[in-house]
């Protein structure tokens, strides 16, 4: 069997001499879609900066498909798609030559047929030869999910990918995810306050507090939770509010 | 309860106070070592001001009795000038500001906006007991320039405000028609260009090119302006085509950080065609200096002087850029 999507051990990172995350675990394994969630600052990003390689941890490991993020990254890239935040996509390119980059690095052979569907169907043709710095908000979130995409990624990881989506775009990005996740056992991990995601589409779902892991839901717990008529967004105020053991 | 008590000076007058607390946060999260570092830098410059004016200016100032009205005059126009920038700015800063839909008495905000507007003239005034002390009569004439300056300044009538369309505006593109997407790395050496051109916005160049018309009617010719327009063209070409790879660099690194690409091949890609464009604008440079007289040999070497300059700024630049932006995921 292939290993997990993601495995990140024992991890340990900050800035400065500020400790944001502290002996974080975490696994996502192939076919899963796991979101995390979390109150403002809690480090939600840290985490996902440092599964991307744009941070380097003060400790621990992250194997990207089995493959060390330090050791190995190259190879562990290879398996990665990231979705940036839209406002760090390079103002004057085009939406077309930002495609056309992320394929050349991933060595691809060309643009995937399949993105450029999707890129239809987000009704994001139209804007791919114009400058990013004339795209809205949305329109560059649609960029930047379409660049996560590309080339098949085994692990994809999202950070508040739908900011500013309209909701058809928005649901069409989620069906998408939630395909490749069952249909192509792609590792998901997405960063979010919405929790729509977290009832309907997601596997599990794991709650950051205070730079450690808190809690973790499964599937059938959230399940469980809407038979008893009990709304998750109560379930995880509870979960933030109760001291840790 | 006290704790929550507001600060008098919030309730009077929010602004100033919101401007005081930034600079006294500013002070208190800044490191031991740059506090000593203002500090002694403050201390030069008013260590360095007195001396000037006390040694080498005292003479100088000494001839300016005869000008008085001549100081009066460039006092009132540098105070004016400084005076409606700072102004404008401040108009513009108190619209969008987090504090604009506080409710403020019209009065008080009069108040705090002249405080504020004038700053660069409170600055001026500062000069002037030191010029007081070796030039008395001087100094008279230069604070009353300041304050006619200011108030002149300040009530120059607000300008038509100008929202700056996307910087991509100014970046020559061809219309392309609809092409399948080819996977290739090439257009990383064109965003430092188009940062170039992105950052030579029409009002910019028009600022820059007053000076140079203005030689015209000082005596010059038009051929020997229009020479010099485009030698400093050029050099300002070069410069900023330095600066955008630098940023560039960074900007890129930080972008495809989570892709498998090695740092040498950002560097290749990013520097490759802007290169070739600073070799193109040494060319041209050489190519002015020739026009302007010079023996051909005098200005390739000079041309290629200015190629080997910015070429090695922006090479040298550019890896360590990428090495610093790269180091923080390695």
């Amino acid at each position: 069997m292939s290993a997990n999507g993601l495995e990140v051990m024992a991890l340990r990172a900050g800035y400065g001499g500020r400790v944001i995350l502290e002996n974080i675990a975490l696994s996502v394994a192939n076919g899963e879609w796991c979101v995390l969630l979390g109150p403002n600052g809690c480090g939600k990003t840290t985490l996902l900066d440092c599964v991307v390689g744009r941070l380097a941890p003060a400790g621990g490991e992250i194997r990207i498909a089995g493959h060390s993020l330090r050791e190995q990254a190259f190879a562990a890239k290879r398996q990665l798609g990231y979705g940036c935040a839209p406002e760090s996509l390079p103002p004057l390119l085009t939406a077309r030559q930002c495609l056309e980059i992320h394929a050349g690095a991933k060595r691809l052979s060309a643009v995937d047929e399949e993105v450029m569907q999707l890129a239809e169907e987000l009704q994001f043709t139209r804007y791919l030869d114009a400058f990013v710095d004339t795209l809205s908000l949305g329109t560059r979130q649609k960029l930047s999910v379409l660049l996560a995409l590309l080339g098949d990624p085994r692990l994809i990881v999202l950070d508040e990918a739908f900011n500013g989506l309209d909701p058809a775009s928005a649901l069409i990005v989620k069906r998408q995810l939630r395909a490749r996740a069952t249909g192509r056992e792609v590792a998901v991990l997405l960063a979010t306050h919405a929790l729509d995601i977290v009832e309907q589409y997601s596997d599990r779902a794991v709650l950051l507090l205070d730079g450690s892991l808190r809690r973790e839901w499964r599937r059938e717990e959230i399940q469980a939770l809407r038979a008893r008529g009990v709304g998750f967004d109560a379930a995880m105020a509870e979960a933030v509010t109760t001291p840790a053991a | 309860m006290q704790e929550n008590s507001l600060r008098p000076g919030l309730r009077l007058s929010p602004r100033l106070w919101a401007r005081r607390l930034v600079w006294r946060n500013r002070w208190v999260r800044a490191s031991a070592r740059g506090r000593v570092l203002t500090a002694v830098t403050l201390l030069a410059v008013i260590g360095c001001a007195a001396l000037a004016v006390s040694h080498i200016g005292a003479a100088w100032l000494g001839r300016l009795e005869r000008h008085r009205l001549l100081i009066a005059v460039i006092a009132t126009g540098s105070a004016a000038m400084l005076v409606a920038r700072s102004r404008a700015i401040e108009r513009s800063d108190a619209r969008r500001s987090w504090l604009a839909a506080l409710p403020v008495r019209a009065s008080r905000a009069r108040s705090e906006s002249l405080l504020i507007a004038c700053a660069p003239a409170w600055v001026m005034l500062v000069s002037v007991p030191l010029i007081a002390l070796v030039a008395p009569r001087p100094a008279i004439s230069i604070l009353g320039g300041i304050v006619v300056g200011a108030v002149v300044g300040y009530l120059i009538p607000e300008a038509q405000a100008v929202d700056l369309p996307p910087g991509s505006r100014y970046v020559p593109h061809r219309r392309l028609t609809p092409k399948a997407s080819k996977p290739s790395l090439s257009a990383l050496g064109l965003w430092p260009v188009r940062r170039l051109f992105a950052s030579v916005r029409p009002q910019a160049v028009t600022r820059a090119a007053i000076p140079l018309l203005l030689l015209v009617p000082m005596g010059s010719t038009a051929d020997g302006v229009m020479l010099a327009f485009g030698i400093v063209a050029g050099v300002a070409a070069t410069a900023l085509l330095v600066a955008a790879i630098l940023a560039v660099s960074t900007a890129a690194t930080r972008w495809l950080l989570p892709l498998p690409l090695r740092p040498g091949t950002i560097a290749a890609q990013v520097l490759l065609r802007p290169v070739v464009v600073l070799l193109l604008l040494a060319a041209v440079m050489a190519w002015l200096v020739w026009v302007s007289g010079l023996t051909p040999r005098a200005s390739v070497e000079r041309g290629l002087l200015l190629f080997v300059l910015a070429a090695a700024v922006a090479v040298g630049g550019s890896l360590a850029q990428i090495k610093r932006a790269s180091r923080c995921g390695s």
